[in-house]
């Protein structure tokens, strides 16, 4: 099997954007002498919206003005409509990283095996995403993906990223799952940089998607080696605040079921003092998720915790906390 | 707002950082020269030229503009400062609050939506009184009634001024107003729109289910895109509502709703919560939880052990 790397993201062209524009135009009910007086004359309009003339950026961000939009506002637009017009390739990741394996594999199958990829993922994400799949499926095996991986995927030039993008921190995500001990330590560091001393930058498009991912590489490879790290309980222990902190925050999908899973599992390792608390948390977040879900891979659950999750429901003290109250320790925010 | 200079200056940034010479950025698409005039600003990029060269460093114009929001200030706190009032998630809210109410945003209908967003929050943390929140949407609806209303910046004024009894207009042209504007624009305040009129529906006791349905699953294609747990905590509720309203089974949508709301929220908004849940479906929330909570564990993703 080999990864092509080679996928050309399709850039807009200016006809492209010019056409968004004008159907902005037309949403916003204005005649194009209204939209363009002032700014240019109607007949360049039209050599703009046929290709004949290139449109220039303040030319752009004047007309923008017209429908009390900035260029940021636009630059969304744009952003958005790639994303809605090519969303499954988004839909194969979140798959992926939720581990519904069979519904990845479908959209692969059906709508990206063979074709030409148009988002920012198509570099590293999917590729890499695939082989994870593969090895999901029981088609590779780990030591097959393993060798893929190192063979094709540009480690050392993701991890000398200052700037992150999500097609970065996504794929880091697949490799983490290959990676031997010396590797995910350096993954762990350069996570700790993202997320905690502020050495790299979170530059994804879904800010909040590619921090909870950083999030999940950074339980997954402590929760594995924290007892054969140095302070590896208190880093642990500093990325279960910090993690419970921003999902407070940014509430966004599933994610908060793959936080508390090993949060849990520690938990519950370590008889720890809090350990009610994660219960509740985590049990409310398995039944507050669509009921029909299929993860490949189920979530664990002690029955005398679920025993003790229906008293919880029953008290006050819990039904009336604020979100992870008692799980966040503001020495390690 | 970010404007041309920043836009290329980015460009720069991002191609230090990606490793790349100008020659290297600018190879096949324009001459070195080229990108030197744009950089000192004696010549105007194009829109495809900018594309392509962001393009070439694997990026594009969504990523410059959260580079400039994130990291040039561009933003200045709006997004998060609306999503958390949104969310009445307060916890944070405090300094970004401050950094707001210091903006002077030069887009009127931006500033006119964010006002709200500021006076709604001043109404929850009792800074003004509900009658001085209404004196000050009053006010923004007297500067926006003329404006052209299919800009969802307005339409979320109008939803603010519904909200408390205001009816300056109604709850169908909302709603017709927002299944007709593009989601793509703004979208942010799409969703929020979107989600505050559902809100605004289950109170207004809406008659016609038949336009109701359709709205909900106009806002099911949307929330897919944007899956925030309160959002989709409200969405159970709208559901549950209406398979109320029709005599249908709505357990199951209720127990999402009510799961949802105590893993995100503490007091008082969950006896909130409880209380209206109990008034609109006539039961005992807290006992709907637990006693649903027997059925629903019997799921194939846990697995009990």
């Amino acid at each position: 099997m080999k990864i092509d790397r080679n996928h050309l993201i399709k850039a807009h062209t200016d006809l492209e954007i010019i056409q968004m524009l004008d159907n902005l135009r037309i949403q916003y009910d204005l005649s194009i002498e209204e939209f363009t007086e002032g700014i240019v004359s109607r007949r360049n309009y039209s050599r703009y919206l046929n290709g004949e003339v290139r449109m220039s950026f303040t030319i752009l961000a004047a007309l923008l003005k017209k429908i009390n939009l900035s260029v940021s506002a636009f630059s969304y637009y744009v952003l958005n409509t790639m994303i809605v017009t090519y969303n499954h390739e988004f839909e194969f990741l979140n798959h992926l990283t939720n581990r519904q394996y069979k519904e990845a594999q479908k959209i692969y199958e059906q709508k990206i095996h063979g074709q030409q990829l148009h988002t920012f993922l198509a570099d590293k994400t999917i590729p890499a995403g695939f082989v994870y799949l593969e090895y999901k499926l029981n088609k590779i095996s780990f030591e097959k993906g393993r060798n893929t991986l190192i063979n094709t995927y540009p480690l050392n030039e993701v991890l000398d990223r200052i700037l992150i993008t999500e097609d970065d921190i996504m794929s880091l995500y697949f490799y983490t799952k290959f990676a031997n001990k010396e590797e995910s330590l350096r993954i762990a560091q350069f996570v700790y940089d993202l997320l905690v001393s502020n050495k790299r930058k979170n530059f994804a498009i879904h800010v909040e998607e590619a921090q909870y991912i950083a999030y999940m590489i950074a339980l997954e490879i402590l929760y594995k080696y924290y007892e054969q790290i140095k302070n590896g309980k208190k880093h642990f222990e500093m990325c279960i605040t910090r993690a419970l902190d921003f999902d407070r925050r940014a509430r966004v999908g599933n994610y908060n079921l793959f936080i508390l899973e090993p949060i849990y599992k520690y938990a519950k390792s370590q008889n720890c003092k809090d350990l009610d608390l994660v219960i509740y948390y985590y049990v409310t977040a398995l039944l507050a998720a669509d009921k029909d879900l299929a993860f490949s891979e189920p979530f664990e659950l002690h029955k005398e915790d679920y025993e003790q999750y229906l008293t919880y429901l029953q008290d006050d003290k819990y039904l009336e906390m604020e979100m992870y109250g008692g799980l966040i320790n503001n020495d390690y925010l | 707002m970010i404007t041309y200079e920043k836009y290329i200056s980015v460009l720069d940034d991002l191609r230090i950082d990606h490793g790349l010479t100008v020659e290297e950025l600018c190879e096949g698409i324009i001459s070195p020269r080229s990108y030197y005039r744009y950089l000192n600003k004696t010549s105007v990029i194009t829109m495809d030229i900018l594309h392509q060269l962001i393009n070439r460093l694997n990026l594009n114009l969504g990523n410059v503009a959260i580079y400039g929001i994130h990291f040039k200030s561009e933003d200045a706190g709006v997004t998060r400062f609306i999503f958390r009032v949104h969310n009445k998630s307060y916890h944070d809210i405090k300094p970004i609050y401050e950094r707001v109410l210091k903006l002077n945003l030069s887009n009127r209908v931006a500033e006119l939506c964010l006002n709200t967003f500021i006076y709604k929050y001043q109404k929850d943390v009792n800074e003004i009184t509900a009658d001085e929140y209404r004196e000050k949407l009053l006010l923004i609806y007297e500067e926006v009634k003329d404006l052209h209303k299919k800009d969802i910046r307005i339409v979320l004024i109008y939803i603010s001024l519904i909200e408390i009894g205001e009816n300056v207009i109604s709850y169908a042209e909302i709603a017709d107003l927002i299944l007709e504007i593009d989601f793509r624009v703004e979208s942010m305040y799409y969703f929020f729109a979107l989600d505050r009129a559902l809100r605004l529906s289950v109170k207004a006791n809406v008659s016609n289910m038949e336009k109701y349905r359709r709205f909900l699953k106009h806002a099911k294609m949307i929330f897919d895109y944007f899956y925030i747990r309160n959002i989709m905590m409200n969405y159970s509720l709208y559901i549950a509502y209406e398979k109320y309203k029709t005599n249908e089974y709505y357990n199951e949508d209720l127990y999402k709703h009510l799961t949802n709301a105590i893993g995100i929220y503490g007091k008082p908004l969950i006896n909130e919560i409880f209380y209206n849940v109990g008034e609109v479906f006539k039961i005992n929330a807290k006992d709907f939880l637990v006693k649903e909570t027997k059925k629903q564990i019997e799921r194939s993703y846990i697995k009990l052990i």
